[in-house]
């Protein structure tokens, strides 16, 4: 310690205590800079805060630098950044949301997923923004990771709030892979990838090459714990196919009763399955024709069953239900639908008008889970004409599906809730004619704006871009309907900012 | 022209809300007539109104005219067409023929510029009673001699009772003492002793804090009591400190130089009772750097922030000072086409000795502008390429610039404070971004 050090630390301490309890320490040699300390009679007082004043100057004129190690930096990137203008949607996007607040994240999570698409990343100046917003929406970090390359993926290593970026990115490599080319991860890889990535990398492999993907659950089922191993069997909804059904068998005798149960739900969507024709066997002598004609149909309730018919999802029955009408159903829901023509000599709509007695009801639940999973839309017209049920809406064939839906919107449009859950039930995107003729629909409605704030979410995630001049022609006529003219503008906006944004990265 | 970024345009609006407004407004739909010259940005924005409002922007200054009635300024239809125009799209397209109504306010302009330059040339210098203003500054001499000298008494008592002692007293203890320098004309310094007020119960390196700032403000006690011997420069940096303001009137007067000056960086602050305006400028032959302070308190909006790394040919008139000088413009300056470059900057130890060095000069120099080279980023520092390192202050944006600057060595500007630097602007690649 220098003497220089050494007073500065004395006038520190007779300032603390106060001239009156602590002498002044002479000004010590200040060398070439010949500051000399004031001559004639000064107070204690004066003299500490002339130390004060020269130590202060001198502290901060001469106070030496730190020396650190430079911080390591960024790997390269391996992408190119977006296009300008998609860069300046994506500023858009974030700071100041068309259509409204709530549509943000929709519109943020269609940028991240078109820049993806086309291999770019977002510019290094908006990654602070793009992480901290991701930070706290938890749907939007998946797509943010794919598109953050090396600079992001660094920036969010030095910040403990973003360290979800660094586990998201490992998923988000073999993610992009097997979207876009469906190529498997090496079995050793696959083993390694967290466990809420391997679903996703699943899907995709699964979307391309079925058995790839089914080889990939067969790899590490023996080790996975019961909630991956049911959640990987759920991901072989996706292309589900007789070649699927011995990997399912084997799942009937899991440890785990869930992962049996879903092995049988599964299984209720192929029909040519021996475990269909186990079914079909014991639903067989429970259905019978009577009547003076043949034409009405009696079902008598299963008794007991046994082991085998317990592993083929006979167990126990979900709450409040009775036991032996959940077998009925789960037998319904297995056998092939065929064996109704066999056992009432009818075809779907015949059979469903023809079920009236006591046990239908438990019957026809089976029979629409089968419809359902096996999207047979002869069933599930016959079934639909019985009452509406939007589960069923899928199985039709895309035509009669808008048909159906259309329909329903007209018998419901006085009630904005209902058509907006009727609406849900055709999946996004919709073709341009059904968008269209629903659009005319619900301008017909004669709450024009309740029906539009209900079914708001389902227009701004499915409608096709040929109903938008429709919107544009309602938005014209609404008037002093504020509500309305709101809600259809930003509509509008969202729909025409998308689609800027798909072309920004063309 | 090149246009501008996005930032450059949410960088001039007033508010939030109006950027908001102007982002709903940036659509074709309502505009017409719009188009755009080097330094022209014209356009009619159909409002609620039958007549559509008549939106014209000289885009060298920047300068906006609207024929809206919003107190905004610049409104949101000045805002909305240049997000437009931004944008690239080819919804504003170059045009040859400038508008009738954005030709006339152009017209007006320059000839108001003439007019005000040649006006400022010929009209004598206003001279009021001499002896009315010498009475005023006597009293107003008297009052500041009388509140240094109850100031000194007060340092002289807190040194013999102790900065332990003072340590424990309110805060209204400190603000009365800064209330007192208040009436005795001396605003500066008592938002220095407030600010250190303030700080001495929460800081754990309050004790120095407080004794640096003991010194400093007996420094300006001694100082004041021999200003006759300072000269005009030393004098002014003092009066800057004390907060005895010089008239712009007298400051256009004074000292000005004409050149091409270099935007180095600008900074805004809010402290909720008055906004302020920093803005750094690099004159391209004197190589001085001066500071352009501008203020808005209550509903007031502050003037358009300059485009960093731009050039502007400008007179600036400087206040009297020693050292990192503040200045004003004169006129309302050009852009400039001509080639500007930032500095090629210095290594830390080299900025420390130009502040040690500027600090001999102006004691009460709070902020030393710096452009340092080949310095790398951490989170809570800047590292030069000889390792030596000065920590960031708390409200530097660490975020973008590291997201900007990815670890590797860059050109930067930025305000030293005390031991701190505020990165205000980072050369990448030769472009210049403002932060």
């Amino acid at each position: 310690m220098s003497d220089l050090d050494t007073w500065w630390r004395d006038i520190g301490n007779a300032a603390l205590l106060g001239t009156a309890r602590r002498p002044v320490p002479p000004l010590p040699d200040l060398g070439s800079a010949g500051v000399l300390g004031r001559s004639g009679e000064s107070s204690r007082e004066e003299a500490l805060l002339d130390a004060a004043a020269l130590g202060g100057a001198a502290v901060r004129a001469g106070r030496r630098l730190d020396h650190t190690e430079p911080p390591g930096a960024a790997p390269d990137d391996h992408r190119p950044v977006a296009p300008r203008r998609a860069v300046q949607l994506l500023e858009l996007v974030m700071t100041q949301p068309p259509a409204g607040a709530q549509q943000r994240s929709a519109l943020l999570a269609h940028w991240l997923g078109a820049a993806d698409d086309a291999d770019c990343r977002v510019p290094h100046a908006l990654l602070p923004t793009v992480i901290a917003l991701a930070t706290g929406a938890r749907e939007l970090r998946r797509p943010a990771a794919a598109v953050l390359d090396e600079r992001g993926r660094w920036l969010a290593g030095l910040r403990d709030e973003w360290s979800w970026v660094a586990d998201a990115s490992a998923g988000a490599e073999a993610r992009t892979a097997s979207r876009t080319t469906g190529t498997a991860p090496h079995a050793d890889d696959w083993a390694r990838l967290p466990s809420t990535d391997r679903v996703s990398v699943l899907a995709g492999v699964r979307a391309h090459d079925p058995a790839a993907a089914r080889d990939l659950v067969r790899a590490t089922w023996a080790t996975d714990a019961a909630r991956d191993r049911r959640a990987h069997l759920d991901a072989l909804r996706i292309a589900l196919g007789p070649d699927d059904e011995p990997l399912l068998e084997d799942a009937l005798d899991d440890r785990a009763a869930s992962v049996r149960e879903l092995a049988a739900e599964l299984l209720d969507a192929l029909p040519g399955s021996a475990r269909a024709a186990r079914m079909a066997a014991l639903l067989r002598p429970l259905v019978r024709r009577s009547g003076l004609l043949g034409r009405a149909v009696e079902v008598t309730l299963p008794d007991e069953p046994d082991p085998d018919a317990v592993r083929d999802g006979l167990g126990k029955p979900p709450p409040r239900r009775s036991a032996r009408g959940w077998w009925l159903e789960q037998l319904c829901a297995g056998a092939p639908l065929e064996l109704w023509a066999e056992l009432t000599g009818a075809g779907p709509v015949a059979t469903v008008k023809r079920l009236t007695d006591a046990h239908a009801t438990d019957a026809l639940a089976g029979i629409r889970r089968a419809a359902r999973v096996r999207r047979d839309p002869e069933w599930a017209a016959a079934l639909l004409d019985g009452g509406w049920d939007p589960t069923l809406v899928p199985a039709l064939p895309r035509e009669l599906r808008e048909r159906a839906v259309l329909r329903r919107v007209d018998a419901t449009n006085t009630k904005p809730h209902h058509a907006a859950a009727v609406i849900a039930a055709v999946e996004p995107p919709w073709s341009a004619d059904y968008s269209v003729a629903l659009v005319s629909r619900l301008r017909a409605a004669p709450q024009g704006s309740a029906i539009v704030v209900a079914t708001l979410p389902y227009l701004v995630a499915g409608l096709h871009p040929a109903a938008l001049d429709a919107v544009e022609r309602w938005l014209e006529s609404t008037g002093a309907d504020h509500t309305l003219t709101t809600n259809l503008r930003n509509l509008l906006q969202f729909h025409s900012v998308k689609r800027s944004i798909t072309e920004a990265f063309r | 022209m090149t246009r501008w970024t996005s930032q450059q345009v949410a960088g001039l609006a007033p508010d939030a809300s109006s950027l908001a407004a102007a982002r709903r407004l940036a659509r074709p739909g309502p505009w017409s007539d719009t188009g755009s010259t080097e330094t022209l940005l014209w356009g009619k924005c159909q409002g609620s109104g039958k007549t559509p409002y008549q939106v014209s922007i000289d885009l060298t200054a920047p300068a906006f005219r609207c024929s809206c009635p919003s107190r905004k300024f610049p409104c949101k239809h000045g805002l909305a067409l240049l997000i437009l125009w931004v944008d690239g799209s080819g919804s504003v397209a170059e045009a040859t023929e400038v508008a009738g109504f954005a030709q006339e306010w152009a017209a007006e302009r320059s000839a108001r510029a003439e007019s005000k330059a040649a006006g400022d040339a010929a009209r004598p210098p206003r001279t009021p009673d001499p002896a009315a203003a010498a009475k005023r500054l006597e009293e107003r001499l008297a009052l500041m001699d009388d509140g240094m000298d109850d100031f000194a008494r007060w340092l002289t008592d807190l040194a013999r009772s102790g900065t332990a002692a003072a340590r424990h007293q309110s805060y209204a203890w400190w603000d009365g003492t800064a209330a007192r320098l208040v009436d005795a004309q001396l605003p500066g310094l008592a938002d220095d002793v407030r600010s250190v007020g303030g700080a001495v119960t929460g800081r754990p390196d309050w004790a120095e804090r407080l004794l640096v700032a003991l010194g400093r403000w007996w420094t300006a006690t001694r100082a004041w009591s021999g200003r006759e011997s300072l000269d005009e420069a030393r004098l002014g940096d003092l009066r800057a400190y004390l907060g005895w303001s010089t008239s712009t009137e007298s400051v256009r007067r004074g000292d000005a130089v004409t050149d091409r000056w270099l935007v180095l960086g600008a900074h805004r602050t809010d402290d909720g009772r008055l906004q302020q305006q920093r803005t750094w400028l690099r004159g391209s032959a004197t190589g001085e750097t001066v500071q352009v302070l501008d203020f808005a308190a209550g509903g007031q909006v502050l003037p358009v922030a300059r485009i960093v790394g731009s050039g502007l040919d400008a007179t600036l008139a400087r206040y009297p000072g020693a050292a990192v000088r503040r200045a004003l413009f004169v006129h309302e300056p050009t852009v400039s086409d001509g080639d500007v470059r930032m500095p090629s900057g210095a290594s830390l130890e080299d900025a420390r000795s130009a502040a040690a060095e500027t600090w001999g000069r102006n004691p009460w120099a709070r902020r030393i502008p710096v452009v340092l080279s080949d310095v790398r980023v951490g989170v809570d520092r800047v590292v030069d390429a000889d390792g030596a390192s000065v920590p960031l202050t708390d409200d530097a944006d660490v975020w973008s610039l590291l997201a900007l600057t990815g670890g590797e060595p860059a050109r930067l500007f930025g305000e030293l404070e005390e031991t701190r630097l505020r990165p205000l602007t980072v050369v990448l690649d030769g472009e210049v971004v403002g932060l």
